[in-house]
């Protein structure tokens, strides 16, 4: 079997053990992105020093009990904006947590990786690049965001740090994705992933830049050319919803999304979400537990409960179940079909 | 008697078959119980008397009720 998931190093039991978090540690950012899914009413407070300690310290007392590891994955806004965010990284390090960062990458200076070299349990810094080229890039992050973005992805591979880096795919890019992909290959990117854009936020904006079901398959036939042209060199991400519909005899392919299942958002406030985009808030770690979000938010059963739902009769439930934020975004509604499925453009 | 603040007890939504869980949810325990002890806890949480020894005797032994 090919191994395609982002922990080669692990065997496919454990990683069914890996609780997956996503932190936003801030809303402030030092980029204005088309496709973002912040909004002008970000949230401006923040947790301080000692409540993200103690927030992390339940959230280990939770893993253990479950007998789960955990992947933080910090993100923001920007979350290097944050000047304590090495702090934090590295108290999450010394829980025994996986630790991620998801970065625009235009803060990436010599300290920032001499820091993320002394977090043992970094599993990689992931870039966002939205274009394989400077135009299309710019046009989407802002003029002179490519030549740096470029620079912290090689500067991270230099200093042997595992680098990602993800295109969020829509009407803007989506003509210039081989070159995205081209570009990875090139530099030798140790972990590619295509995501889909979902409209909310600022995003909104752009919302008839949504692909349809058919040029969401053509994305995913081009990115899987390149997953069996670079097997064994580069990993990219395609353990996830709707992937498993390419009918494909490749065995690393396809996998529901983990939110409410086996991972959760926390934002710069301790409001917890399933997942950012889907902009549903369940519960707050100022003054609740892990436990009690995770049992008791009915939106969570909601989800745990898929075969309720419009996919969960579908034969690739168990390794699709769409995109739930994207269902949302399109028809108010988190439990009806995907609007970018394309089992029908199959037949 | 009353319930320990500790716990939730709760049936689980969006599902046909009658599924009824007891947790405690700052040590993570979490116990499926029967309809029964389900309606013993409404019971006991609405301040109504509840009849049933054994129930009670091992809702005791989870933590699940204190004394007043």
């Amino acid at each position: 079997m090919i191994n395609n998931q982002k922990y080669p190093d692990i065997s496919p039991e454990e990683i069914k053990k890996i609780f997956r978090v996503q932190w936003h540690l801030t809303e402030r950012c030092n980029l204005k992105c088309l496709h973002c899914y912040q909004d002008e009413l970000c949230i401006k407070e923040e947790l301080d020093i000692e409540e993200i300690k103690k927030i992390a310290n339940m959230l280990k007392k939770t893993v253990d009990r479950w007998g789960f590891k955990c992947e933080i994955s910090l993100t923001g806004g920007e979350p290097l904006v944050r000047k304590e965010w090495f702090e934090i990284a590295k108290y999450l390090d010394q829980l025994g947590f996986y630790v991620s960062i998801l970065s625009n990458g235009l803060l990436m200076s010599r300290e920032v990786i001499s820091n993320l070299k002394k977090i043992n349990h970094l599993r990689y810094v992931q870039i966002s690049l939205d274009g394989g080229s400077p135009e299309v890039h710019e046009k989407i992050r802002g003029k002179g965001t490519f030549n740096k973005t470029i620079e912290s992805i090689k500067s991270l591979k230099r200093n042997g740090i595992k680098s990602a880096t993800k295109f969020t795919v829509h009407k803007l890019n989506f003509l210039d994705l081989i070159n995205y992909l081209n570009l990875t290959e090139q530099i030798g990117v140790d972990f590619v992933s295509v995501a889909r854009y979902i409209p909310s936020g600022r995003g909104e904006k752009i919302r008839d830049f949504v692909l349809t079901a058919e040029e969401t398959k053509e994305t995913y036939q081009l990115v899987m050319k390149f997953v069996k042209k670079n097997e064994g060199k580069i990993l990219y991400d395609t353990r996830r919803p709707l992937w498993i519909l390419l009918n494909d005899q490749y065995v690393g392919i396809g996998g529901r999304c983990v939110a409410g299942i086996n991972g959760l958002t926390i934002l710069p406030n301790g409001d917890v979400l399933p997942c950012r985009p889907m902009g549903v808030k369940i519960g707050n770690l100022r003054n609740q537990t892990f436990f009690e979000i995770w049992y008791t938010s009915d939106l969570l059963w909601k989800i745990r409960n898929f075969h309720d739902w419009s996919c969960g009769k579908c034969q690739f439930s168990r390794t699709c179940g769409g995109c739930l934020a994207l269902s949302k975004a399109f028809y108010q509604d988190f439990f009806v079909q995907d609007p970018q499925c394309f089992k029908e453009v199959n037949k | 008697m009353k319930i320990n603040k500790a716990f939730r007890f709760l049936q689980e939504p969006y599902i046909l078959e009658e599924r009824f869980w007891l947790v405690n949810i700052e040590e993570g325990d979490v116990f499926k119980i029967s309809k029964k002890t389900f309606q013993c806890l409404q019971s006991i949480n609405n301040c109504i008397s509840v009849n049933n020894d054994d129930i009670i005797d091992s809702l005791r032994e989870m933590g699940a009720i204190v004394d007043d």
